[in-house]
C-alpha cells in the first residue's frame, strides 16, 4: 500500500497535514514534522504537542495524512490510529530524526517527542491532479 | 486576537484547511492567500476551483472547518475553526494569491507551487469561533479566543 512514490513524499519539504474529527463533528486541523514510515501497511507519526489530536482519537480512531512531495506529488493517507510507542526502535530513530529537524529550524529546545503514534494505513489517494493547471486538462 | 491574525496572513505563510462529513470523513487542502473579512470576525481563505471537491461535498454535511496558518519565516501558527460558506473569488484575490505564491518561490518553496495560481480561484468565509495557539513548545493548543463556550 505504501509504495516507493508515497514513500518518497514522506520525506518531502512539506510538514505533513493531519486532519481529526471529533465525535461532536468537530474538525481539527494540525502540522507534524515527520511521518516515519514503520512497514507496508503501517506509519507512525511523531507526537509532540497534539493535545486535541489526542482528544479526538480517542472518540474517532481515524484521521486523514494530506503529504506533499518536493514536486507537490499529494497523497491523502485514511489513517486509524493504534497506540502510542515512548521506547523501542521506531521511538528512538523518530527522537533522532526530531532532534536533527529541530536543530535545522533552530527550535531545540521546543521539539519534544513525546511519542510514536502507531497507525494503520487504511486507504492511499493520490490527488496530485489538483495541482495541474487549468490548460492541462 | 484581529491584530495578531492580520499579521500572521499578512506575510508568507503557509495553510491547511481541514472538515469532515456527517460520516467523519475528512479532508484536507493547502492553501497560501487569505486575508480578513472587512467584518473582522471572518477570515477569507484562497483555494483553487479543483482542489475543492472533497471539501465541497463535505460542508454539504458539516459546514465546519478548521484552519492551521503558520509563518513559514518562524513557524508561528494559529488554528482557526468555525462555519465555512464559498464564494468565487474577485480579481483583487486572485491578484493576492499569485503574489502569495510566488513570494513562497522567491523563498524557495518549489517552483510546481506556482500552480496554485489559479484563475478559477475560491474564497472560502470562514466565521471566527475558536481560535488556537499552534506554535510548536509549550503553549501548543492554547486556546486565544472560545465563542462557543465549551
Amino acid at each position: 500500500m505504501l509504495t516507493g512514490a508515497v514513500r518518497t513524499a514522506m520525506e518531502g519539504v512539506f510538514p505533513v497535514n493531519i486532519v481529526t474529527c471529533s465525535c461532536e463533528g468537530i474538525p481539527n486541523s494540525t502540522l507534524l514534522s515527520q511521518v516515519w514510515y514503520v512497514d507496508e501497511r503501517h506509519i507512525a507519526l511523531s507526537d509532540q504537542y497534539l493535545n486535541k489530536t489526542r482528544v479526538n482519537l480517542m472518540g474517532n480512531p481515524n484521521a486523514l495524512l494530506r503529504i506533499y512531495g518536493e514536486d507537490l506529488r499529494t497523497f491523502d493517507l485514511r489513517i486509524e490510529y493504534l497506540r502510542t510507542e515512548t521506547s523501542g526502535e521506531v521511538f528512538k530513530q523518530m527522537a533522532l530524526k526530531l532532534e536533527a529537524i529541530a536543530s535545522y529550524m533552530g527550535m531545540l529546545d521546543r521539539f519534544v517527542l513525546r511519542g510514536a503514534d502507531i497507525y494503520k494505513v487504511l486507504e492511499v489517494r493520490e490527488r496530485t491532479h489538483y495541482w495541474k493547471r487549468e490548460e492541462e486538462e | 486576537m484581529e491584530i495578531k491574525l492580520a499579521k500572521l496572513v499578512s506575510g508568507p505563510f503557509i495553510g491547511h484547511l481541514g472538515t469532515c462529513n456527517a460520516e467523519g470523513r475528512m479532508s484536507s487542502d493547502i492553501f497560501c492567500s487569505a486575508a480578513l473579512h472587512e467584518n473582522p470576525d471572518r477570515l477569507v481563505i484562497h483555494i483553487g476551483d479543483a482542489a475543492l471537491m472533497d471539501v465541497r461535498r463535505n460542508i454539504a454535511e458539516n459546514n465546519y472547518g478548521a484552519a492551521i496558518i503558520v509563518d513559514v519565516l518562524t513557524y508561528e501558527a494559529i488554528q482557526i475553526k468555525g462555519p465555512l460558506t464559498f464564494r468565487p473569488a474577485i480579481e483583487e484575490e486572485r491578484l493576492l494569491n499569485r503574489i502569495r505564491v510566488k513570494t513562497l518561490v522567491d523563498l524557495g518553496y518549489p517552483e510546481s507551487l506556482e500552480t496554485m495560481s489559479s484563475e478559477l480561484l475560491t474564497a472560502i468565509e470562514l466565521t471566527i469561533q475558536e481560535v488556537y495557539r499552534q506554535t510548536p513548545g509549550v503553549g501548543a493548543g492554547e486556546t486565544i479566543l472560545n465563542l462557543k463556550g465549551d
